[in-house]
């Protein structure tokens, strides 16, 4: 395998994991929202991310 | 060929579980290594899930359905995910502080008992529970825990259920916060660290709310940089002469702190603080538990505990009670856990995009579950086991440390210098390490030595024991924030049946009042625990293991009743074997714990004795009122105990009838699930 090879896998692999590790932690929640909303009917990124806490802590979220 | 290799390949991976199994359960006086426990975890693990739960899936579940994330897909609540980050997102919900602190208690009575619980329960119970309720859950839209009971049990069933969870919630958010407690008492190092991380948090929601609203990630490297500095200026404030003794606080202090701070997180607007420390958490969760799993693979520590100790027989200074069924009780949520099933019926079934991903994160997610349960024994058992028990025994029992205690510790067969203990705690910077009880000071000692033999050294000892006591704490915190939160919402939701107003979200008196009510309830646990002189932990810890495994035998009996509604009746014992080993535990449990007739076991000998005392009048008045207030605490915990078996036993009817109606034919079988559509994935496969 050429290096060249090499870090074009390495590159992908960095990029799938800081993909993975935004939508893990909610960083990608709104980029998520936004491409499911319909034109012009969306919350902006301050009411989404209030509105999505709301949701998350009205149900039990953390366990023992 | 291909077929062969898949075979020999599970064959070798079945040989080395067993293999390892055997090492550590035939091992008589061998020094046996952690890695052992690793390895045999492991295999059981991979072949449970490879087989056991491929069975479950597809010939009990059958899954094969559109989930609520692919037919309702609004981008808000229901989101089609890829199912590894929901994998990461369960586990993340599910891990508490129970899988680290319940096996730490349990290594009183060796490192077997624990160990082979561990897996064996979380293979054939508790990641099953956690697998069948997240699908019954996923084919009703996302429904709870309580509104399944209500709908596919009866209306009594679902109000039991939502009882059950109530007087849960209390019961464990005093036990955790007992164990924060204990962890920072007279340790300034430790109350620093801990207190600083909620300014830390506080601007970290600032900062999401109106800065830069909703990025994560960088607020909560900024918030990781904090806790850093906190955990390095705790070292600081614990070697000065002026602030050392303004952050030493006693139990009853450290209990009111944590009271106030319940009562602030669950009436302050949630972005403030409860969000920020969640995302916190949750990210020194994760990277915690890696590390410590290449740590123990790194140092691969040998096991000082023995297989079985004495105590077996129930005689144990750690807590009362006999291998059956306290060993079981006390594991809880690293084999079985009830609560469990109440985040597999909230969040995660609006996230999943096929219904086969619930085999990966409800199964998987139990296992990965139980192996930080399984590390947490290596890590507890790896300690000289003469300074397990002098860091887990309370004063009532063996002395408040020095050369008596020392001498009652030998005498059960582990030698310990009382020097040990002085030149322990001054290499971890506390004061004291005798009777730290509730688990998690000698948690953070095994972990601590574990860190510092792959990076620093003996120097670097005193920093890994506070950041694993501040992770420790960091993570039961965030469980308190967000259970006070939940279980005001469910007094509100009480409380509006009586008079609507009161169940409003948005007014502030309510919120206050129901705030103060939740708080007062755990409140009360918390601080008789503080006060009580054998530690608390030996009450609350069973009280909670038993209220946890009856939501779990709660949450199996409603997943039995939708099963033989589907027509699995062949299939029942899938469920009805977990139920029934919970329910003989539970219910044994409860029943020794209320009427035992030896005090130190049973809550109403106990309070005879105590009565009997503060009577005698050989007590002076104050030392008499005294001992008769800790009488009504015992009279009230046999009531709560005997309270939750009642609830389970009352579920257990109901569900019964239905059975019976069932089986017999006198009522139609009919199932409350959302419509069967067939899921476009599988049309999109071969």
């Amino acid at each position: 395998m050429s290096a060249r090879r090499l870090g074009q896998l390495l590159a992908a692999a960095a990029a799938a994991s800081w993909r993975a590790l935004r939508a893990w932690s909610g960083d990608a929640a709104y980029e998520t929202y936004l491409a499911r909303a319909r034109e012009g009917r969306h919350l902006d990124r301050e009411r989404f991310y209030l509105e999505s806490l709301e949701r998350r802590y009205r149900t039990p979220s953390r366990c023992c | 060929m291909q077929r062969v290799l898949t075979l020999l390949v599970w064959a070798a991976v079945a040989l080395a579980g067993a293999g390892a199994l055997a090492a550590i359960a035939l091992s008589r006086g061998e020094p046996v290594n952690g890695v052992f426990f690793v390895v045999a975890a492991g295999g059981t693990y991979l072949v449970a899930y490879r087989f056991y739960s491929a069975f479950v899936a597809a010939k009990v579940l059958a899954l094969d359905r559109a989930t609520p994330a692919e037919r309702l897909d609004d981008g808000r609540d229901y989101v089609p995910t890829n199912r590894w980050i929901v994998l990461g997102h369960h586990f993340a919900a599910i891990a508490g502080p129970g899988p680290l602190v319940g096996p730490t208690l349990a290594a009183q009575f060796g490192y077997l008992p624990g160990t082979l619980w561990l897996i064996a329960g979380a293979v054939l119970g508790g990641c099953v529970q956690d697998f069948v309720v997240l699908v019954f859950s996923l084919r009703r839209d996302g429904q709870s825990l309580g509104e399944m009971a209500r709908r596919e049990v009866s209306w009594r069933g679902g109000m039991i259920a939502m009882a059950s969870v109530l007087a849960i919630m209390v019961i464990l958010l005093a036990a955790v916060a007992l164990v924060v407690v204990n962890a920072l008492k007279q340790s300034p190092w430790g109350a620093f660290t801990l207190g600083a991380t909620i300014p830390a948090a506080m601007l970290m929601g600032l900062y999401l709310r109106f800065w830069r609203p909703g990025r994560v990630l960088e607020a909560s490297l900024g918030g990781i940089v904090l806790m850093t500095l906190a955990v390095l200026g705790g070292q600081w404030v614990a070697h000065h002469p002026h602030w050392a003794p303004l952050f030493t606080f006693t139990g009853p202090t450290l209990a009111v702190a944590v009271i106030v701070y319940g009562f602030s997180a669950s009436a302050l607007p949630v972005w403030l603080l409860l969000a920020p420390r969640d995302y916190l958490s949750a990210f020194v969760k994760v990277a915690v538990v890696l590390a410590l799993a290449a740590g123990i693979v790194l140092v691969r520590p040998t096991i000082q505990m023995p297989p079985l100790t004495r105590f077996v027989d129930g005689s144990g200074p750690v807590f009362a009670g006999a291998i059956f069924p306290f060993c079981f009780i006390t594991i809880a949520c690293g084999a079985v856990s009830g609560f469990h099933a109440l985040i597999a019926s909230g969040t995660t079934p609006r996230l999943l995009t096929r219904e086969s991903d619930a085999r990966l994160v409800g199964y998987g997610s139990m296992l990965m579950e139980s192996f930080v349960g399984v590390m947490a024994m290596v890590a507890a058992c790896a300690l000289d086991p003469g300074v397990y028990f002098a860091v887990n025994a309370p004063a009532g029992v063996v002395g408040a440390g020095g050369a008596a205690a020392a001498a009652t510790i030998s005498s059960w067969g582990f030698h310990l210098d009382p020097a040990t203990m002085e030149s322990l705690a001054r290499s971890v910077g506390e004061q004291t390490l005798w009777n730290r009880t509730g688990g998690a000071p000698s948690l953070a000692l095994g972990m601590a030595r574990i860190f510092s033999g792959s990076i620093g050294g003996e120097r670097l000892l005193g920093i890994w024991y506070h950041f694993a006591i501040m992770f420790e704490a960091l993570f039961i915190l965030t469980v308190l924030d967000a259970g006070t939160r939940v279980g005001r919402f469910m007094i509100q939701e009480i409380l509006g049946h009586a008079w609507a107003p009161l169940g409003r979200r948005s007014s502030w008196p309510v919120t206050l009042l129901t705030s103060a009510l939740i708080v007062a309830a755990w409140g009360y646990f918390l601080w008789r625990g503080v006060l009580d002189p054998l530690g608390g932990i030996n009450t609350l810890w069973p009280l909670f293991g038993i209220s946890n495994q009856i939501l779990a035998s709660v949450a199996l009996v409603v997943a039995t009743t939708i099963l033989m509604k589907m027509g699995r009746r062949r299939h029942l014992w899938v469920t009805l074997l977990p139920t029934a080993w919970l329910l003989a535990a539970t219910l044994t449990a409860s029943w020794q714990k209320t009427f035992d007739p030896d005090p130190h076991l049973g809550f109403l000998a106990q309070a005879r004795v105590l009565e009997q005392k503060a009577d005698s009048g050989a007590l002076p008045p104050d030392k008499a009122a005294e001992t008769r207030r800790i009488a009504f605490n015992n009279r009230l915990d046999a009531g709560v105990t005997l309270l939750f078996a009642v609830l389970v036993l009352l579920l257990i009817a109901e569900a019964a009838l239905e059975w019976y109606g069932i089986l017999s034919g006198r009522k139609p079988s009919v199932v409350h699930e959302a419509p069967h559509v067939r899921s476009r994935w599988l049309e999109a496969s071969p």
